[in-house]
């Protein structure tokens, strides 16, 4: 997709639901793999100690934190909390995301309307049922497979 | 107060730390651990004075800072730190630091220095020193036949980050996030994506244990523990 850059395909996942970390790492990742991984530009990833991880993502999530296109709420336990788009971010995801291709949307709609319900054990495990070989090193390999 | 943590791996070692710098009654933050050389990594608890005043010692003696093993500059740190203490005006309490120097070269090696000067030379095993050093140790007992040889750094760093996270959570004060964490060889600082996607392991790790304990419990409730037939 010309014209995109990484931080667009976290705009758009956001504009679907808002996610936490994992869930939008993996669902990053699965966006990418069901697109016959051949999105260009996109996050690489690598099979790390929980699975397909890009560190990019991290990077460009709190760029865009920074920037104030994404917002996560203070709370006391902060791991399980959702980044969500900011009033500044919502039209620009909007406007971006007529650079997709049909198809391309599709996925994305797909997949985070899979993934944004499921807890972290299934959506582990339907990760690592869907690309095995990048659960060769994970942790929870034999926990959740 | 601080706490930092050495474990050694297959081909390495791991140092974290807390970054909570406590002044009077304010806290503030801070990088605890320095890099003595490309193989050799330090860090203190205690006095913050007197373990800045022991890293301008370091500075000062560029020989001790070069590429020589622990075995080698033992005494010379003793000195430096002795010569640190000496530096400091008198204060009504006595200062006190725990010291911390890990290497690795074809084994890890820990040199545990006390408030005197004297050290302990450990080779190949799990370090702590600081406030909740004793629930560090607690925590690194079920991994003890796990170290040096099962674990890559990789592994290490979430075992590093895992515990300094859950004696923050836990202990009363004194240490607090961010976590810091270092590798040898290279001696290299984890970069800020690197220390996240830690975090996100060290969750995940806590998740899936409460995950595997409820599975136990409702399997003991259904009572599908209990279904062993013997014959």
């Amino acid at each position: 997709m010309k014209g995109l850059g990484r931080r667009d395909w976290i705009l758009f996942l956001l504009s679907e639901s808002s996610l936490d970390r994992i869930h939008l790492m993996k669902g990053l990742f699965l966006v990418w793999y069901k697109s016959d991984r051949l999105i260009e530009d996109y996050f690489q990833f690598e099979p790390y100690l929980y699975g397909p991880c890009s560190l990019e993502v991290y990077a460009s999530l709190n760029e865009l934190l920074q920037e104030g296109f994404i917002a996560q709420p203070q709370h006391h336990d902060i791991r399980y909390e959702a980044y969500s788009l900011t009033p500044r971010g919502l039209p620009i995801a909007t406007e971006r995301r007529k650079l997709l291709s049909g198809r391309l949307s599709k996925v994305i709609s797909g997949v985070v309307s899979e993934i944004k319900s499921m807890g972290f054990h299934e959506l582990l495990k339907m990760v690592y049922k869907e690309a095995p070989e990048y659960a060769v090193n994970s942790m929870f390999k034999n926990t959740f497979v | 107060m601080t706490l930092i943590v050495a474990v050694p791996t297959q081909k390495g070692l791991i140092m974290a730390s807390d970054c909570q710098l406590t002044l009077a009654r304010a806290k503030t933050r801070a990088k605890k651990i320095n890099k003595l050389n490309d193989r050799c990594l330090w860090g203190g608890s205690g006095d913050v004075t007197l373990i800045q005043m022991l890293g301008m010692e370091i500075a000062k003696n560029k020989d001790i800072g070069t590429d020589r093993p622990l075995d080698d500059i033992r005494d010379e740190l003793s000195n430096a730190f002795l010569a640190s203490i000496k530096r400091i005006p008198p204060a009504p309490q006595p200062y006190h630091a725990d010291l911390i120097f890990a290497e690795y070269s074809t084994s890890s090696r820990i040199l545990y220095m006390l408030s005197n000067g004297a050290t302990i030379m450990l080779e190949d095993v799990p370090f702590a020193i600081g406030i909740g050093d004793d629930f560090a140790f607690a925590l690194l007992e079920k991994y003890q036949e796990l170290i040096p040889t099962k674990i890559d750094n990789q592994h290490g760093a979430v075992l590093c980050y895992s515990i300094i996270a859950q004696t923050i959570d836990v202990i009363a004060g004194g240490v607090g996030y961010p976590i810091d964490v270092w590798e040898i060889p290279k001696a290299r600082n984890f970069s800020y994506a690197e220390l996240e996607r830690l975090k996100d392991s060290c969750d995940l790790l806590r998740q899936a244990e409460i995950d595997m304990f409820l599975d136990a419990a409702t399997k003991v409730e259904t009572g599908e523990a209990n279904d062993y037939k013997a014959g």
